[in-house]
């Protein structure tokens, strides 16, 4: 994940876009810039899967709901590019599978043109795109999670204090400062309460394997 | 009553088992055929249940579970319970070791449970208990206080077996037309999703007219609320529904742009909390908009132990409460709301950052405000 700034900073970001409307691709492409690059398009997930192996890029933006899914994209290359998810409802129930799948976030279609090219452009340095709905369904992730039996990894208190500061409504340079520590330190926890989110996903799986008998 | 899977598959089951229920009514007829009395009247009655139980069979394929179901073939068929039931007492003069109107008259019950529900199968049932005990009479049993108790807890077995039926079956169907509805519900959701959603953020997105902008931002919101219903669709329930109101209200009256976040897992709370939060969630948010000079806030609700605590954050400039007296006016009203339903509420200046405020609410109103 921490590839991408050193790639990108050579030059534009290249990204590859997924998404079965063609008016929402040629109007994204048209609202990145010269920071961007698209180098592929895609209209499913099954094509996305495809033009990311083939241009390895550095970003990777996907509609939720075309054929296949952008859950099965992030499923698949989430490890390795950094993918944000685009929506046009956060109240999605595969929204959080999306990123707990291994997305890096997502973004909502209404979000304004200069909003959403900062954030895609964090979100190709590998910084976690955090909204306050993000967080809270994390949270309530999290909760649900405590509340279930067998072994989960529990946010420690600071994340949790993060993670709420974000869905609250701050962003990661007022939290830095309320909490006296660094923007980065900030960004780190939430790399780290996304990478016990993936790991406790994974594990209510096995045990879900193991329960039912499946092998 | 409809052709659905599930009354097909009931009725499948019940025709099965009146197949089974006649060849055992024969078999019975077989073996006890030293016993019987009246031949002529026990070949008639079975004539009976075997043309009942074939046009079962066929009008089942041919026609359809709706066509058994009706007043009409129901009718016929308690009318043949009912002979075979009294036809008992008339077929055998004395006693005897099998009844002939036990298992296929039951059958008729459990198939006017299905057509008419718990009280037509519990009526059935006492049609053909009655018929049976009738028929004991003809055949002229000495009515011992053991054999009246016999027939009535027959009778009783076969009122509840029809009530219990009926019962069971309309819950059944009930709960089949309710997923239906929901499928196709979701159905007419995706389609909208995908098409009519979709466009309506192109709008927003890509239009420089912002009346045009926030007239599709308008439609997009009623079109959510009245595929998902207000509080369904992006949780919370009644308490997201009414942040959202509020929160509408507020950017449409201030211009701001208003982010609520409500947790999927906030409690139930009671109808005077939730009005006390919205109200001072709407005080908040117009404070930010006149005071504060805040573009964008962000609204945030999320369970505690007891209860609830709602945030509201701006990115205004937020205030210095040493040299400011308008803090602790502009917050007087939403302590009074927030304390008369026992919650508090914290004001965090954050002068240059954006003010917040923070409200702590248990899930039911509580007369002692701490």
């Amino acid at each position: 994940m921490t590839e991408s700034p050193e790639s990108s900073s050579l030059g534009p970001v290249r990204v590859v876009l997924a998404d079965d409307h063609t008016i929402w691709r040629s109007g994204l492409k048209s609202e990145l810039g010269s920071n961007f690059h698209v180098v592929a398009e895609a209209a499913d997930a099954d094509e996305a899967i495809e033009a990311i192996e083939a241009h390895e890029p550095d970003l990777v933006v996907c509609d939720l709901h075309m054929p296949g899914g952008g859950v099965k994209v992030a499923k698949t290359c989430g490890a390795t590019t950094p993918i944000v998810i685009l929506t046009v409802s956060e109240a999605e129930r595969d929204l959080l599978d999306a990123v707990a799948a291994g997305a890096q976030g997502y973004l909502v279609k209404t979000t304004p043109p200069d909003e959403l090219r900062n954030e895609l452009w964090k979100a190709a340095k590998g910084e976690p795109v955090f909204s306050p709905q993000l967080a809270s369904l994390v949270l309530g992730e999290f909760r649900r999670l405590a509340k279930a039996s067998g072994p989960v990894e529990v946010l420690s208190d600071r994340e949790r204090e993060v993670l709420q500061y974000v869905a609250r409504g701050h962003t990661y340079k007022e939290i830095g400062e309320e909490l006296f520590i660094s923007p980065k330190t900030v960004e780190n926890h939430v790399r780290n309460i996304l990478s016990k989110l993936h790991l406790n996903r994974r594990q209510e799986l096995v045990r879900f394997a193991v329960d039912h008998g499946i092998e | 009553m409809h052709d659905s899977p599930l009354v097909q598959s009931l009725v499948s089951g019940l025709t099965a088992f009146r197949v089974a229920c006649l060849v055992w009514l024969i078999a019975i007829l077989g073996a006890t055929r030293n016993e019987v009395d009246r031949p002529w009247v026990a070949f008639a009655l079975v004539s009976a249940a075997t043309i009942v139980t074939a046009v079962w069979v066929f009008r089942l394929r041919s026609a359809g579970p709706t066509a058994l179901l009706g007043r009409k073939p129901l009718a016929i068929d308690v009318t043949v319970a009912a002979s075979l039931a009294v036809g008992d007492g008339i077929v055998f003069d004395g006693p005897h070791s099998l009844s002939l109107g036990s298992s296929w008259p039951l059958t008729s019950v459990l198939s006017v449970a299905i057509g008419w529900g718990a009280r037509g199968g519990a009526a059935a049932g006492v049609v053909v208990g009655v018929a049976n005990a009738l028929g004991d009479l003809i055949e002229g049993s000495v009515w011992t206080f053991g054999e009246i108790l016999s027939r009535a807890s027959t009778l009783f077995l076969y009122t509840m077996a029809g009530a219990m039926a009926g019962y069971a079956s309309r819950r059944l169907i009930a709960a089949e037309a309710e997923i239906a509805m929901t499928r196709a519900r979701d159905e007419v959701a995706r389609t909208l999703h995908d098409g009519v959603l979709q466009t309506l953020a192109v709008v927003q997105r890509r239009s420089d007219d912002t009346q045009l902008a926030a007239l599709a931002k308008d439609q997009e919101r009623e079109l959510r609320e009245y595929l998902f219903g207000a509080g369904v669709a992006e949780g919370g329930g009644d308490l997201g529904a009414a942040l959202r109101h509020v929160a509408t209200r507020a950017e449409k009256r201030d211009g701001t742009s208003i982010r609520v976040v409500v947790a999927p897992d906030v409690p139930t709370l009671d109808r005077a909390v939730v009005e006390a939060v919205a109200g001072a969630v709407g005080e908040a948010c117009t404070n930010a908009a006149k005071h504060g000079e805040a573009r964008t806030v962000t609204v945030y609700a999320e369970p505690t132990d007891d209860g609830l605590t709602c945030s509201v954050k701006d990115d205004g400039r937020g205030f210095d409460p040493g040299t400011t007296t308008e803090g602790v006016g502009l917050t007087r009203s939403i302590r009074g709301r927030v304390a008369d339903v026992g919650g508090r509420v914290v004001v965090d200046p954050n002068p240059g950052r954006g003010t917040e405020v923070r409200l702590t609410v248990p899930s039911s109103p509580r007369s002692l405000s701490p």
